[in-house]
């Protein structure tokens, strides 16, 4: 066991190898107040890496409805009934990891979904947290009766634990973005993997016997263009980038500015510390509590930044390049004499130019010409 | 403290793993008798009842993660013989399930044996420079050259998917007929070159060397045979080998030579596989001279 340095969770903890960032890192922020649930993402990743044999139960990319909904089934409260009670002080997790909580003998503490858990990906779907009474109505801006749509892929961790996890060390980290991968010749299909993910994003492909995951799109990332599931979003939700390391902060750097800066963005059960380097905005109408067990102490401050958005120009700037252009987007600008942010290439380029506002226009309810009523006039 | 704590735990746990298995080293050895005929790869074959035959006692994997601290399997019966050129050796032991499936949350059964390429070689899977030549059988490869590849329709009968990108031929769309580079696109450990993956299984016993944990590879060639058969809660196998394959990695083995060899198992139906295994101390294996 080495000890590193997890900045997710304020502190230094054990992991099995000492601590080797990658010379750039692929990461993403989700911001999940604007995801519709569509599952765009879902089949794009689908149809491009997982229509082969021994993937058809496989969602590299998958959307779940929160509270009820987990694929595979119950993830999420599973690994955390195994972990325990655990505690935050402040910005600094004081309980464990499941690299701390491993028992005997194992690297990572972690468990095998049982095949069932795999079937019915989209179980839960829009279950509100509770049922509406009559005469129920809702509050703003946190709803008493609410659900919302977490998509989840890979987060090419800092610290994976399938990584960790893989007595072959078949599983390796890309230093040029950080990208973690399965060498398909070397897997046995032990399943350590499987096992070992927190995050339930190894998959075994049972026909080819070996186990397979996200592959953060490298054959596009290397080209500078951003994953499937990212171009594809319908919600624009999405926005894929690279994370400097922690101590290196450039704040016109996208990813940099949501997730250090700003700190809109926050990850997910820090406090597994794997340090995954997809980030949530975390939804405004959701009660805090259910959001601060999920994304930890930022969660608060968070929100708070994000309301406040409309005022924070670079914020607004930044949050309309989201789904705006295919390309990785190195840098950004916001004008706000202007009302636009732009976004540049790795050489500087100008790839992306949008408005803070879209304009609006009027049309008449009754169009004569065409001797119709319009059901939408602006 | 942590792990002061656990470096204890495996010292004694290693006490405890080796204790039986040396002693056994010591006061067993198996014979493996001389025979003129060819030695058929079939743990049905009547010359296996005059051979001699050995218990061997298995322990926990505790010596790297993840152990396996409670085995399934404790000892194997084995017998061995040989014809001059090749070597045969029959391991049974008791099974309650008969797990040849790997499907999602499922593991095979499976066994292997294990002999220094030089004269000798560390029981932790060899180690730098004392390369180990390990022979290992599958359940689920077996059951690949029994009944024909594993695919979808084999491993779930009930599964039905109308399309996949490319393939030749008609539903269930049977991964052997996909001889064309676009389908097989997908079938990344097939077209790599990962034995798991390959449908047109030869033989249930994989070839692999290894230089200590964690470096274990598929030998570049494959010389053994095998098979085995499960009958009333017992798995019977046979696992064969030529003494010189023209290999590199041939043992220094061979007639009237005494080779140190060690065992190990795998019960699928306790989640067993890869480290998580019992294993056998050496075992001393007397091969008579060939004529005797
Ligand atoms: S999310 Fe899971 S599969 Fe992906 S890198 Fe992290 S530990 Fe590995
Ligand atoms: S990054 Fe690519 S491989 Fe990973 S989930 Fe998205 S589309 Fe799939
Ligand atoms: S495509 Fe975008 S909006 Fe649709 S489900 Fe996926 S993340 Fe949500």
């Amino acid at each position: 066991m080495a000890t590193v340095k997890n900045w997710q969770i304020g502190r230094e903890m054990e992991y099995p190898f000492p601590e080797s960032r990658p010379q750039r890192q692929f990461a993403a922020v989700f911001d999940l107040n604007k995801c519709i649930g569509c599952q765009t993402c879902t089949m794009a990743c689908k149809t491009t890496w997982t229509v082969g044999k021994g993937q058809e139960y496989m969602q590299w990319n998958n959307v779940e409805t929160k509270p009820y909904g987990a694929y595979p089934m119950g993830w999420d409260v599973r690994i955390l009934d195994k972990l325990g009670p655990q505690r935050w002080q402040g910005q600094t997790y004081v309980g464990k990891t499941v690299f701390e909580a491993a028992p005997q003998g194992e690297k990572v503490l972690g468990y095998l979904p049982e095949e069932l858990d795999w079937t019915h990906s989209n179980a839960g779907e829009d279950e509100a947290a509770q049922s509406l009474d009559r005469g129920a109505y809702e509050t703003m801006p946190v709803h008493r009766h609410w659900f919302f749509y977490l998509p989840r892929i890979c987060m090419h961790c800092t610290y994976p634990a399938c990584l960790a996890a893989c007595p072959r060390q078949a599983i390796y980290k890309r230093a040029e973005d950080g990208i973690v991968l399965v060498d398909q010749a070397r897997c046995r299909g032990y399943r350590e993997c499987v096992k070992a993910c927190p995050y339930e994003k190894a998959f075994y492909n049972p026909v080819l016997r070996i186990s397979q995951k996200c592959i953060g799109c490298y054959p596009a990332v290397e080209q500078g263009i951003q994953p499937r599931c990212v171009t594809t979003c319908i919600g624009k939700i999405r926005l894929m980038g690279f994370l400097s390391k922690p101590d290196e902060v450039r704040a016109e750097r996208p990813l940099d500015f949501l997730v250090y800066v700003r700190k809109v963005a926050l990850p997910l059960y820090p406090q597994l510390g794997l340090e995954g380097n997809v980030y949530y905005i975390p939804p405004v109408h959701v009660p805090r509590e259910f959001l601060r067990q999920m994304f930890g102490p930022g969660t608060d401050q968070a929100i708070e930044t994000y309301l406040k958005g409309k005022d924070d120009p670079e914020l607004l700037g930044l949050l309309h390049l989201f789904g705006d252009t295919k390309e990785i987007v190195e840098s950004f600008k916001a004008f706000p004499a202007t009302g636009e942010a732009a976004g540049y290439d790795r050489k500087g380029r100008e790839i992306v130019r949008v408005p803070f506002r879209e304009p609006n226009y009027l049309r008449p309810f009754y169009d004569a010409a065409r001797q119709v009523y319009r059901h939408n006039i602006s | 403290m942590r792990r002061a704590r656990r470096l204890l735990l495996t010292l004694l746990l290693l006490v405890v793993a080796l204790g039986p298995g040396l002693a056994g080293a010591q006061q067993k050895t198996l014979r493996a008798r001389f025979i003129r005929s060819a030695i058929p790869a079939d743990p049905g074959w009547r010359g296996w009842r005059l051979a001699p035959a050995i218990e061997v006692q298995l322990g926990p994997q505790v010596m790297a993660e993840p152990w396996q601290l409670t085995p399934s399997i404790t000892r194997l019966t084995v017998k061995a013989v040989h014809n001059g050129t090749w070597v045969a050796f029959l391991l049974a032991w008791k099974d309650a399930t008969r797990n040849a499936a790997m499907q999602t949350d499922t593991f095979r059964d499976a066994v292997a044996l294990m002999v220094p390429v030089g004269r000798a070689a560390s029981i932790t899977m060899g180690a730098p420079k004392e390369r180990v030549l390990i022979l290992h059988w599958k359940a689920d490869w077996q059951e690949d050259v029994d009944k024909g590849f594993q695919d979808v329709a084999q491993l779930y009968p009930h599964a039905w998917l109308d399309w996949y990108p490319f393939a030749p031929g008609e539903p269930p769309y049977d991964v052997r007929g996909w001889t064309n580079p676009e389908a097989r696109r997908y079938l990344t450990g097939w077209v790599l070159g990962n034995p798991r993956s390959q449908p047109d299984k030869r033989t249930s016993v994989e070839e692999q060397v290894a230089e200590g944990y964690g470096t274990l590879t598929t030998n570049e060639r494959q010389s053994a045979v095998g098979k085995g058969v499960y009958t009333n809660g017992e798995w019977r196998v046979v696992i064969a080998r030529p003494f010189a394959a023209g290999d590199p990695n041939d043992p220094a083995w061979g007639p009237g030579k005494t080779v140190p060899v060690a065992f190990a198992a795998w019960d699928g139906g306790a989640g067993e596989i890869g480290g998580r295994k019992s294993l056998s101390d050496w075992v001393a294996v007397r091969l008579s001279p060939a004529g005797r």
